[in-house]
């Protein structure tokens, strides 16, 4: 669980941390990803490995579409875009039920095998999972120490000077999408056969939440602020169960500590505990509306 | 049949419009989105329950007293979440503050009575046949308050001392701190009155339906596409933009089947923000020049 929540986490980021664009569209990718790794494994009986690339592609593929429309809107609106799509899909993932199964789910999704290897432990895909974080985090580094990540967060902080300075902005947005879309499909894949079972509300809006939560609370633009943000979101769960609130009342619980953390560190600390990047920065005069 | 499905539309219209009404209120004014509207709205409903059905003071005092309440709890949500906020901090703060807040507020009221749906009002209503067409009585209630409320509001705007300064600190608020306005004061009514339209709202729709924790949320999404639909600047054009989405939901639903509601839904909210940004009736003005 961990590690694909680091990689929701790590991808979000380039949008939130580095863009200043708030999603709320990102378990799309992470749903999308999910749904088209558990499909062809079960229709066409893939190996978990060579459905990935097609996961990957198809989300970048989807990203693209939502980032080119998103670009002209800005703030409030780019937002809503985002909420639109996010409800649109998970609408198609729930009623198209000839492909999706709808609210029923896809069920029995084998195991991922590699030359005859079963990984089924916990263990084994904490490993893959490590694997693919990993290398999530190398290109996030890559991205952070380059003049790419810089020219990102130069459009964040005054897109108008950037462009002045011969930066074709949107071209970098666009970039930014694809390559968020691709590692959320990633996770996406991974979650698919770790649960084995996988149906719509798993990608609800809830869940595009909890990802700005764990980024908001861990910190925004910068590395160190997923991670952190990761593990603490997901203590809290076994937090309380080792106080022994019923279930029942757990989930409405974690669900107030979630939202008073926003809140409190929106208003304290709105760089997140390890970020670099305040959402609460103040734009700079051209930018204001 | 299809009188039939335009007039459930209609009425189910009226509440996305008293919704929007308020939610085009708020954002006009203080410029904040607020996805905690759904948490206002969620909270009259469960108040007009714990009034009207845990005590026995009366429909009519209970109704009174949980529009109260919930106006007072969107004031404060102002006073203590928005209002602190720096001007011109960049606009996710806010949205991502509203969201805390309806988290938190719904699952507190998810923790008191549970998840599950509760009922105000059992029993079969009282039906009327106006010609094809049959109307149930909370349906013509629905229908009348939401007339009352849009045309009270309207006049309001035009021609009160507060619906001047309301009108004038969302056409430009620098200008009009700049005049001496109260932009305080409007925030205040921005939030009470617009709190109060979405009470309302709720509690016809409890009336009606029942109420779950999660019902604020389908009304606030939407009372914002409505609001996006007829246009963001015109604060006429969210209550009709509200009864148009109604019309057309019910549409889908006579074509298709209730499932594709939401699809199509946001499917309108997306074409409307690519294509045309201000809205149906909105003056033609780019988003960026606000």
């Amino acid at each position: 669980m961990f590690e694909i929540y680091l990689m929701l986490g790590l991808s979000l980021n380039l949008l939130l941390g580095y863009l200043g664009l708030l999603s709320l569209a990102h378990a799309v990718f992470y749903g999308v990803g999910a749904y088209i790794s558990a499909l062809l494994m079960i229709r066409l009986g893939m190996n978990f490995f060579f459905t990935l690339p097609f996961s990957a592609l198809g989300c970048m593929v989807l990203a693209l579409i939502i980032a080119l429309p998103s670009l002209r809107l800005k703030d409030d609106y780019f937002m809503l875009a985002t909420l639109a799509f996010q409800s649109l899909v998970f609408s198609i993932f729930y009623n198209w039920t000839s492909v999706t199964r709808g609210p029923y789910g896809i069920t029995g999704i084998p195991s991922p095998q590699l030359f005859g290897y079963k990984v089924s432990e916990i263990w084994q895909f904490c490993v893959l999972g490590f694997i693919f974080s990993a290398a999530a985090i190398y290109v996030c580094k890559k991205i952070h120490a380059s003049p790419f990540g810089r020219t990102l967060k130069a459009i964040r902080d005054d897109e108008l000077l950037a462009v002045s300075l011969g930066k074709n902005a949107a071209k970098f947005k666009v970039s930014a999408f694809v390559i968020a879309g691709g590692i959320a499909a990633i996770a996406g894949a991974m979650i698919a056969p770790y649960i084995s079972y996988i149906d719509p509300t798993c990608f609800a809006l809830d869940e595009s939440f909890f990802i700005i939560t764990i980024i908001v609370i861990g910190g925004t633009g910068n590395l160190k602020g997923p991670v952190i943000g990761t593990f603490l979101i997901l203590l809290i769960p076994e937090i309380l169960r080792f106080l022994s609130i019923p279930d029942a009342a757990a989930a409405n619980i974690r669900q107030i500590i979630y939202g008073l953390l926003l809140i409190l560190m929106l208003r304290l600390r709105p760089q997140g505990i390890l970020g670099e990047y305040g959402l609460n920065k103040i734009l700079s005069p051209y930018a204001q509306t | 049949m299809i009188w039939q499905y335009i007039v459930n539309g209609l009425c189910a219209g009226a509440l996305f419009g008293l919704t929007a009404l308020g939610l085009s209120l708020i954002y006009n004014v203080t410029n904040v989105f607020h996805f905690a509207h759904g948490a206002v709205y969620t909270s009259a409903a469960y108040l007009l329950f714990l009034f009207a059905c845990k005590t026995s003071i009366g429909a009519a005092p209970a109704t009174i007293l949980a529009l109260t309440l919930a106006i007072l709890l969107g004031v404060l949500m102002d006073r203590f979440f928005y209002a602190p906020l720096p001007a011109g901090v960049r606009r996710t703060v806010p949205i991502i503050t509203s969201f805390g807040i309806y988290i938190v507020i719904v699952n507190l009221i998810a923790l008191g009575f549970g998840n599950d749906t509760q009922i105000l009002h059992p029993g079969v209503e009282k039906t009327f046949e106006i010609g094809p067409v049959i109307v149930t009585r909370i349906q013509a209630i629905q229908a009348s308050v939401f007339a009352l409320l849009f045309l009270l509001t309207a006049l309001l705007l035009k021609f009160s001392r507060y619906g001047r300064l309301i009108r004038a600190v969302s056409d430009n608020r620098k200008l009009a701190e700049a005049l001496g306005l109260d932009i305080k004061k409007a925030r205040l009514l921005a939030f009470s009155y617009g709190s109060g339209l979405a009470a309302a709202a709720a509690c016809l729709s409890a009336l009606e339906t029942g109420m779950d924790p999660y019902m604020g949320l389908a009304a606030t999404l939407s009372a914002v596409v409505a609001m996006i639909f007829g246009g963001v600047r015109v604060f006429a054009a969210a209550a009709v933009g509200g009864v148009m989405l109604g019309v057309i939901q019910s549409l889908v639903t006579w074509q298709t089947s209730a499932r594709w509601q939401s699809a199509v839904t946001f499917a309108i909210l997306l074409v409307v923000l690519i294509f045309r940004p201000q809205g149906l009736f909105g003056a033609k003005k780019r988003l960026e020049e606000q």
